[in-house]
């Protein structure tokens, strides 16, 4: 497969900013992060590091691909050992989404795409374009898109992937007029159905909650057992998990890095966090892109 | 997976058997990439035996399929059992690629 300058979940959220550094307000919802997982699933696929069918991601050559926010992926996947249900999978890796989030910025910045101004993450040139690499010029992600869905082409898997992200995360008006929606609405349903993970992921974002978790998980009259109590009991609600066996360990009562989570419950008064395993940190989740952990990463 | 080439007037005729997924995917792809650079213009994929199709497998149609148009030729899949066409329908992949319920009409073409 062509190496892309980018990886897909850095492609969505250049297409989630503009120019002046506003991020589109559907990026804020929890509900992005099963777009994030879904578009770290899809380049594992594309880079054959997993395959899919209609039901399961299947584990394939796990090898690292020098990416710290695909690595992640790959070791959490590794851990099953075998095939894992499609909507399992983003359910676990969605459960990292503000990690994800932190790290995808902080990679644009160290790619030279975007640049960090008063506090905002500002695209680097003018115009929307990527540094060169290699002398080639890279066409920026938007006009790709825009010209796969507005010619008869077959379209190449890492667009259709986009795509088909963009469309069931109900994106696609970060590219596209709805003059040029309603046109091309069956050239771009007819892209969008071209990639198994996409299909999933539509139907995740038509089943998933949402609720106000914010408020939900932080409050004085709570203690941290409990603020965490609820937070997996939501987590278990927002993804459908029924057996607790199948959470991640610092999620899952009883374990020594559960008793690190509460701590960390404890020390920021939230349940709303999140775990890296890999860089053994926590983050307290904002669902945005400009969160306060540049370079915590692995 | 097996696969078995042959010639029937200007198509090549592809049997495909077994399962096509990311254990076999590639050797599929070289296969069939060989037959493009070869110059063949109308390859019909006979799917009768084919068991599974995973979305590696799907990649290779696709990309071969790509390269075929340029040329101006094509790929026509026939004979597929009812969980392959599913897969084929369900993804999309059905309007983009001819197919037919029979090899005797996808020669015809």
């Amino acid at each position: 497969m062509e190496n892309y300058f980018l990886n897909i979940a850095e492609e969505i959220a250049l297409l989630a900013l503009n120019e002046d550094g506003e991020i589109h307000p559907k990026i804020k919802s929890p509900k992005f992060d099963i777009v994030i997982a879904s578009s770290i699933l899809m380049d594992l696929a594309l880079h054959h590091r997993i395959d899919t069918d209609r039901e399961n991601i299947i584990p394939d050559k796990l090898d690292s691909m020098n990416d710290p926010i695909l690595d992640v992926a790959i070791e959490e996947i590794k851990n099953h050992g075998g095939p894992i249900p499609i909507k399992d999978c983003i359910a676990e890796l969605s459960l990292m989404g503000q990690f994800f989030r932190d790290e995808i910025i902080y990679s644009l910045l160290k790619k030279g795409v975007l640049k960090l101004e008063n506090k905002k993450v500002l695209w680097m040139f003018s115009k929307r374009t990527y540094p060169l690499v290699e002398d080639k010029e890279i066409k920026e992600v938007s006009a790709r898109i825009r010209n796969m869905v507005f010619s008869d082409n077959i379209p190449d898997p890492q667009d259709i992937v986009i795509l088909s992200i963009l469309k069931y995360a109900d994106l696609l008006d970060v590219l596209f007029t709805d003059v040029e929606l309603d046109d091309y609405k069956d050239r771009i349903s007819q892209i969008a159905k071209m990639d198994m993970i996409g299909l999933a992921i539509g139907e995740e974002m038509n089943r998933f909650k949402l609720s106000d978790i914010k408020a939900f998980f932080s409050g004085d009259d709570k203690s941290p057992e409990e603020m965490m109590e609820d937070h997996v009991n939501e987590l278990k609600d927002k993804f459908r998990i029924t057996d607790s066996a199948k959470l991640p360990e610092w999620l899952r009562k009883g374990t020594p890095q559960y008793e690190k989570s509460l701590e960390f419950v404890r020390e920021k008064n939230t349940a709303d966090i999140t775990y890296n395993r890999r860089a053994d940190i926590y983050i307290v989740n904002n669902y945005s892109f400009t969160g306060h952990n540049f370079g915590q990463g692995a | 997976m097996d696969l078995k080439f042959r010639k029937d007037g200007n198509a090549t005729i592809l049997e495909i058997s077994g399962r096509l997924d990311t254990s076999n995917y590639e050797s599929f792809s070289e296969e069939l990439f060989k037959k493009l650079e070869a110059g063949d213009k109308y390859i019909v994929v006979d799917m009768e035996d084919l068991e599974y199709i995973s979305s590696s497998g799907l990649r290779v149609f696709l990309a071969a399929l790509k390269k075929i148009r340029e040329k101006e030729g094509d790929i026509a899949l026939c004979c597929m059992s009812k969980s392959i066409n599913e897969v084929f329908e369900i993804s999309g992949f059905s309007t983009i690629f001819k197919i037919y319920v029979k090899m005797d009409d996808a020669l015809a073409k």
